[in-house]
């Protein structure tokens, strides 16, 4: 892992908190229902406002065009709460080596919608069935500064599957229970200089697994549809 | 929460008083309330409508975005925002105007959001409306809204002669002075 590196280079700012008040409550099944009731509406998906690294950076929006991409956001309905299946990506890979990273890629053409693509890339990277997937909404797109226009895609998922991964693109699977996500305790803020601008950033430390960067940014919009 | 809501301005304090470096941001907002990022027009009103949330002015009146991480100043050519639809409800004196922004921001004039117009030197002094939307962040009012006001005002006798304006919010908005005519129309 790269977080020694990260770690060293840029302090985080503060104690890189936003001041939020923690969530009181794990959060349930009900809580996703109920936030998402609108169900995987379309055609914008945005959900009323473009999301993204650009927050903390405004500096690094992406110029040009955008290319589209779907992630799932696995929240498997474990008898003790939710959790959220995350991967963390092959070491030698061009991008990303080694990150934490939902499932998910590029849109391909053959790709009907975000939804059909999002399962698509989890079914190739660690073979999730997609039987036991049921896509609930689309979550805030997401703007990466590398020019990714990402659609999350939040789906319940049924336990009892068996992954199989593709070492090509993932050296790992683990789950993270959601209540620790969106507890904002958990929370950092982080930042690097990156092509001479500090960029700044979210992360979580779960053990020994440090999740940054576009998930973390994704899973603190998460925080903010269903917690606040 | 409705997927349509528009996005809630934070509530970061401002100026931060810290030690973060200030920078200055490739935007511009311009005259029409287009957004531009690096020369080019930023076509998604949702990207705008996150910006304006983090859209802060100082003492100074320069207009910075600040983040939970950094901030940055912006180039605004007139105000951050402009009216483009008025709704009255009411009459006479509890007539109570609501402005719509093109970021769809409403607000109901009154004390906290008053109505000012200004002679506007780059159109040779003709009337320059604006009101408050928050925090020193003012939008235009647009032309067509504008005629839309002066239809609705009324007048009133001041010592300098006959006041144009609307009610709104419990309080009077002048827009102008009545020219002193002797009926020679």
């Amino acid at each position: 892992m790269e977080r020694a590196d990260i770690l060293s280079i840029g302090a985080a700012a503060g104690d890189g908190r936003d001041g939020v008040t923690p969530l009181p409550q794990a959060v349930t099944k009900a809580d996703i229902r109920r936030v998402f009731q609108d169900r995987l509406p379309g055609p914008d998906r945005g959900g009323g406002r473009d999301r993204g690294d650009h927050e903390l950076n405004p500096g690094m929006l992406p110029m040009g065009e955008l290319r589209a991409a779907a992630v799932l956001v696995p929240l498997v309905d474990r008898p003790q709460g939710l959790s959220i299946q995350l991967t963390q990506r092959t070491a030698h890979l061009k991008s990303h080596a080694g990150q934490i990273a939902f499932p998910g890629g590029r849109i391909d053409d053959g790709d009907a919608d975000e939804v059909a693509a999002a399962l698509r890339e989890a079914e190739e990277e660690i073979g999730l069935d997609r039987t036991h997937v049921e896509p609930l909404a689309y979550l805030d797109l997401y703007m990466t500064t590398l020019g990714y226009r990402i659609v999350p895609v939040i789906a319940r998922v049924k336990p009892g599957f068996v992954l199989s991964l593709n070492a090509s693109e993932v050296d790992a699977t683990f789950e993270v229970p959601l209540a620790y996500l969106m507890d904002q305790n958990n929370v950092q803020r982080h930042s690097r200089d990156w092509q001479g601008m500090t960029r700044h950033y979210y992360a979580f430390t779960f053990g020994e697994r440090y999740i940054w960067g576009v998930t973390a940014g994704i899973l603190r919009n998460l925080y903010d549809r269903v917690c606040r | 929460m409705s997927m349509d809501k528009m996005p809630t301005p934070s509530t970061l304090p401002f100026p931060q008083g810290d030690d973060r470096p200030d920078q200055q941001y490739h935007m511009r907002i311009a005259r029409d309330g287009t957004w531009f990022y690096h020369g080019s027009p930023i076509g998604r009103i949702a990207l705008v409508k996150l910006f304006s949330t983090v859209l802060r002015r100082d003492d100074a009146g320069d207009y910075w975005l600040v983040t939970p991480a950094e901030q940055g100043r912006i180039e605004v050519d007139d105000v951050p925002f402009v009216a483009v639809e008025v709704k009255a409800e009411g009459a006479g004196q509890d007539r109570s105007l609501s402005f719509r922004t093109n970021l769809d921001e409403w607000v109901t004039a009154g004390p906290d959001h008053p109505i000012r117009v200004v002679g506007d030197p780059e159109l040779s002094g003709a009337p320059a409306p604006y009101i408050l939307i928050r925090d020193r962040l003012e939008a235009r009012i647009g032309r067509a809204v504008f005629y839309e006001l002066v239809e609705l005002a009324e007048e009133r006798q001041t010592p300098q002669g006959t006041e144009l304006g609307v009610w709104s919010g419990q309080t009077f908005f002048p827009l102008g002075q009545l020219p002193e005519t002797d009926a020679t129309a």
